[in-house]
């Protein structure tokens, strides 16, 4: 054996074990789970290391005890204060074989010993497995039907947290196949994933698990060759994992029933790639440990503890943000107290000095002793009560700025915990670009910068696919061909960078990439031809102003819709998104050089800067970053145009219109002079909305109105006043639409607009849900151009608000999409009874006649599928169920 | 004396003793469920009303009610602070139809008019609502034998909500039944 081989193992032997010991001392006190982690990895470094000097025996031993705190980890068993002095007694053994002058002979003379412990150990486990067995037989007779419903929740949960770390992990070593850390935490996320496969029993994915733990861990030991191929085989078994994690658990065991062939195909090429170390000689396994051990020696990267994380509930946290907002409201009503007490104090030190003066004159003329003695004795208690007030006072004060500083401390805490880092919603975008800059031949580069920047949660959800779209734009119509970008004289490479940072008070984003960037003179063209703008205009504008019109819905430069982007729709979407959080989105490109997007958005959506008018009495909000402008106007300054009301603000006429009137409340009877007016405008619109009075400028702490309450047409949350009182917060977007509404349907004031309102009544409205812009992009344009006015939504959720807040003749959705699928959408939908009547189809991939009939239990009047699908059948379904439901409603 | 106070003490208990003494302890215990309740008393209006305690969650002072823009549902009152969270507040009046002539029944709840009034917050099956009602009477047991059934024409109307009548002195209180309630409740803001 080699000497020098036998000397490192030795001092790993003692390294190790010594580690080992002095945690498992430290059982004796308290067992932690915790613990118990980096004593398996300990372990586990004996195990490798004696596996590859061929002791056997400590192996072994290794081996079992692994196995048995894996166990304890899981909860599975209890540890009692003898097993650990065993397990002390088996590390005093190693180091007795460490230290001896001849390790190998120490070896054999104790082999009868450790053969010993290892026959204990593993009646500690074999009463266990027995217990396992019996358990499972139990479930397997149960399981089919009735699988734990807790653990199956977890298995989920586990889930979509190992995939998307499997992912990113993945993308970080196809960069860098020598990166041993994220080997080794791939090995522990396809591990977790086994643990809790195997809780519930799902085989074959305990299996696939397994296989692709065993690969990370032959790469680890640089026993295996990481090649793009075996990536992309791992990739697949990844994609597994998450396609399970979204499916129902009731259907899981018939999914699993369905793709056990595939499965087990693709754990046996993902085996066939870890196979070749089987074959592999002793020797060249002891010349890599060689290897690993100097170079492991030579670089040891720190660990760094993620923070730990918790899942509580929403509900728990609305509490908590409630009460803190009560204590903060409690702690302000200190302040006018105190005050009423210096008022009162004030008040003693008049008649005190009040009293002082009549004893005074008292005391100019003769009195008896007696009262000599009693005002001596007055004047004395007075300087008490006096002093005693006063310290009272100054402790009350300091109390009140205690309290006061806590309760404003807890609540900002409060609010601190709806933020979440930036990475949770670009950690699938790694994986995204990958592929698809596999799959169009590029080759990209993703970096994300300030991953830890907090946003809100709500931000950060709207965030995800509007992001997706720029990235995607990026690699599609960005990125040029490696061939492209080498003779432009760049890095073959082509490189997207997604930054995120505070920025003085607001979250910026910026998607760059160093692509061709778009081509401004197709722009132009495409605006010209689409009649947008004259070409005189178009020629004038410049090349940033152009862009803009990239927003539009609809509006694409590119003659194709591939696959992966149309463009048409995409950058309408962040537009939306943008505008619905109140922010702002700005292009800039370099001809040839690269393209730069940058969202300037709200840091939390949980706080409102906000002006608080009266209406009808009651306070009402309005967001200061959707009010073009608050004024005061005199009554004379108001004009009448056929009965409208209206002012002159700069060179434009206002419209003005009573908030209450708007919002359907009393009329406020009060007459005043001064008018009190916030103008609200969009591109096309701008009205002056009149209102009691201004309160003033305030920050709101945004609280969500019951969900039992339905939509509540213009108000979009609620929050309190610093006194309790609660507060309405108006959408701007919405009052817009209610008062062009209002001034149409109340008085058509002359004949050509009433024509007009008439004509646009006629125009039938149809909303499409799918989640595949593309689809989105192709149904708008077959529909549009059949003269519907047609609105679009990405999601379930986003369909339905839609849905609520206008009225719509015709949905088409399709089945599988984020957040609310098409069927829940119009099983919603169905029971809503506003909604009810509205037709629906269905256009979706899925072709079986079981998603057919689903579709139609659900409430849908179509199904069609994408695949048959033709031009006018779309348009025609839609036309005739418009039609028949028109008819019925007459 | 001592030795005869020991005898007294110690001798045998007699059969019969032993038989009549298990049969009142159990039927003390046939007769141990639930014969009271403990109820609420509250007024709306001039009319007197009972909850059960189990539904009760919580009584606030008066605060303001935000109404709601646009909403025209009567039994609809508004939003209310309760403990730092915005609530959706019932009007149990139109609800009870406890407001009877007609000028009364637009009464709106907003702001903070009826300077008196009370907030209850009632909750059943994970479902809770506020309302506002104009006096707290006490909390008072009833025995189950005391109440009394509602009048047959009242009971077959669809409007009834009570499950019964308790007296006390020579007022008559209805007995709220909270389960029809929150199902009114839902169905009339649907």
């Amino acid at each position: 054996m080699d000497p020098h081989l036998l000397q490192l193992f030795c001092s790993d032997l003692m390294k190790f074990t010594g580690d080992l010991k002095s945690r498992l001392l430290t059982f004796n006190i308290t067992i932690d789970k915790e613990l118990i982690t980096p004593l398996i990895t300990d372990l586990e470094s004996i195990k490798s290391a004696s596996q590859i000097m061929n002791f056997t025996t400590i192996f072994e031993l290794c081996k079992s005890l692994s196995a048995f705190f894996e166990q304890y980890r899981r909860g599975q068993l209890t540890i009692i204060p003898d097993q650990i002095t065993l397990f002390v007694q088996i590390c005093d053994e190693f180091l007795k074989i460490a230290e001896a002058p001849n390790p190998q002979q120490e070896i054999t003379k104790k082999e009868q010993k450790l053969a010993g412990f290892l026959t204990i150990v593993n009646s500690f486990q074999t009463q266990k497995e027995e217990l396992e067995r019996q358990d499972k037989r139990e479930d397997h007779e149960g399981s089919k039907v009735n699988r734990d419903a807790t653990m199956m929740n977890l298995l989920h949960v586990e889930l979509k947290t190992q995939v998307a770390n499997l992912n990113q992990s993945l993308v970080k070593l196809e960069q860098n196949p020598q990166n041993k850390d994220e080997l080794y935490s791939l090995m522990r996320f396809s591990h977790s994933i086994k643990g809790a496969a195997r809780v519930v029993n799902l085989d074959t994915i305990v299996k696939l698990a397994h296989v692709m733990e065993d690969f990370f861990s032959a790469a680890q030991k640089n026993l295996q060759i990481i090649t793009e191929e075996s990536i992309d085989t791992l990739f697949l078994g990844v994609d597994i994992l998450q396609r399970l994690a979204s499916i129902d658990e009731t259907e899981i065991d018939s999914w699993i029933d369905l793709e056990r062939d595939k499965i087990n195909s693709l754990v046996k090429r993902i085996e066939s790639l870890s196979k070749k170390i089987k074959t592999e000689n002793i020797q060249e396994k002891q010349f890599l440990y060689l290897l690993k051990k100097e170079k492991s020696e030579v670089i040891k990267p720190p660990a760094i503890q993620p923070e730990r994380v918790l899942r509580v509930s929403a509900q728990h946290l609305n509490n908590l943000m409630g009460l803190a907002g009560e204590s903060l409201v409690e702690s302000r009503w200190l302040q006018p107290f105190l005050d009423s007490i210096l008022i009162l104090k004030k008040y003693q030190d008049d008649v005190f000095s009040n009293v002082n003066e009549i004893v005074e004159t008292m005391m100019s003329s003769e009195i008896s002793p007696k009262t000599s003695i009693l005002i001596k004795e007055l004047k004395k208690k007075m300087n008490i009560l006096g002093e005693k007030v006063s310290n009272r006072l100054v402790e009350l004060e300091l109390f009140n700025l205690r309290f006061s500083n806590l309760s404003d401390k807890i609540y900002r805490e409060v609010i601190e915990t709806r933020m979440r880092p930036f990475h949770d919603v670009v950690e699938v975008f790694p994986r995204m670009v990958r592929d698809l800059a596999r799959s169009l031949n590029k080759k990209v580069k993703l970096e994300i910068i300030g991953e830890e920047t907090p946003v809100d949660r709500d931000i950060l959800e709207k965030l995800e696919i509007p992001l997706g779209h720029l990235l995607r734009n990026a690699v599609d119509h960005g990125i040029e061909l490696p061939e492209e970008r080498a003779a432009a004289g760049k890095p073959q490479i082509g490189s997207i960078r997604v930054e995120a940072k505070h920025l003085g008070g607001v979250l910026a984003i910026t998607v760059s990439d160093d692509g061709a960037g778009p081509n401004i003179e197709k722009v132009r063209e495409k605006i010209i031809e689409n009649k947008l703008i004259t070409s005189d205009l178009a020629a004038r504008l410049s090349d940033n102003d152009i862009l803009d019109f990239l927003f539009l819905p609809g509006f694409s430069t590119s003659k194709t819709v591939s696959e992966i982007s149309g463009r048409g729709m995409g950058l309408n979407i962040v537009q939306n998104m943008v505008n619905e959080v109140g922010g702002s989105v700005k292009v800039t490109f370099q001809q040839g050089k690269g393209t730069t997007i940058q969202f300037l958005l709200p840091i939390t959506l949980s706080i409102l800067r906000s002006l608080i008018v009266q209406i009808a009495g009651e306070p009402y909000a309005f967001s200061l970053s959707h009010i073009n402008k608050a004024l005061t106007i005199n009554r004379k300054d108001i004009q009448l145009i056929e009965n409208k009301e209206y002012f002159k603000l700069g060179d434009r006429n206002v419209g003005i219109i009573a908030a209450h009137h708007i919002l359907e409340l009393p009329a406020k009877t009060q007459y005043s002079e001064e008018i009190p007016i916030v103008v609200l405008s969009s591109l096309a619109n701008i009205f002056g909305i009149s209102v009691d009075s201004f309160v003033g400028e305030k920050e709101l702490v945004v609280h969500e109105l019951d969900k039992r309450l339905g939509k509540v047409q213009d108000v979009s949350s609620g929050a309190f006043l610093e006194d309790g009182s609660p507060v309405l917060i108006l959408n701007p977007e919405e009052l817009m639409t209610s008062i062009d509404n209002f001034i149409k349907g109340n008085k058509p004031i002359h004949i050509s607009s009433s024509k007009e309102s008439i004509a646009k009544k006629l125009v039938k409205k149809i909303l499409i849900a799918d989640d595949s812009v593309t689809v989105l992009e192709l149904e708008y344009r077959l529909l549009q151009n059949r003269g519907y006015e047609v609105s679009t939504a990405g999601n379930g959720e986003e369909a339905l608000r839609k849905l609520r807040e206008g009225q719509y003749d015709l949905l088409i959705t399709d089945i599988d999409m984020p957040l609310m699928n098409g069927i829940e959408l119009i099983r919603t939908i169905k029971k809503d009874l506003k909604l009810k009547a509205l037709p629906v189809i269905i256009v979706s991939y899925k072709d079986k006649e079981g998603d057919r009939e689903s579709g139609l239990a659900a409430g849908a009047d179509v199904y069609l599928t994408k695949s048959s699908f033709e031009e006018d059948i779309l348009q025609n379904t839609a036309a005739n169920l418009i039609k028949i439901n028109e008819e019925s409603k007459l | 004396m001592t030795k005869n106070i020991k005898k007294l003490l110690n001798r045998e208990i007699p059969d019969d003793y032993i038989e009549e003494s298990t049969d009142i302890l159990m039927h003390e215990q046939q007769q141990t469920p639930i014969s009271q309740i403990s109820v609420l008393i509250f007024r709306l209006e001039e009319e007197w009303f009972a909850l059960d305690i189990s539904a009760l969650n919580e009584i606030l002072g008066n605060r303001p009610i935000h109404c709601i823009p646009h909403r025209s549902e009567k039994i609809l009152a508004g939003l209310v602070n309760i403990r730092g969270q915005l609530k959706l507040c019932i009007s149990m009046q139109h609800l009870l139809g406890v407001l009877g002539a007609k000028e009364k029944s637009d009464k709106n709840f907003c702001g903070t008019k009826n300077p008196g009034r009370f907030f209850v917050e009632m909750a059943h099956q994970n479902s809770t609502w506020v309302f506002p009602v104009d006096e707290i009477y006490n909390i008072q047991y009833f025995d189950i034998n005391q109440i009394t059934n509602i009048p047959d024409t009242l009971a077959k109307s669809d409007s009834n909500l009570l499950k019964g009548i308790l007296k006390v002195g020579a007022r008559n209180i209805g007995y709220l039944d909270v389960d029809l309630i929150f199902k009114e409740i839902s169905r009339r803001l649907q």
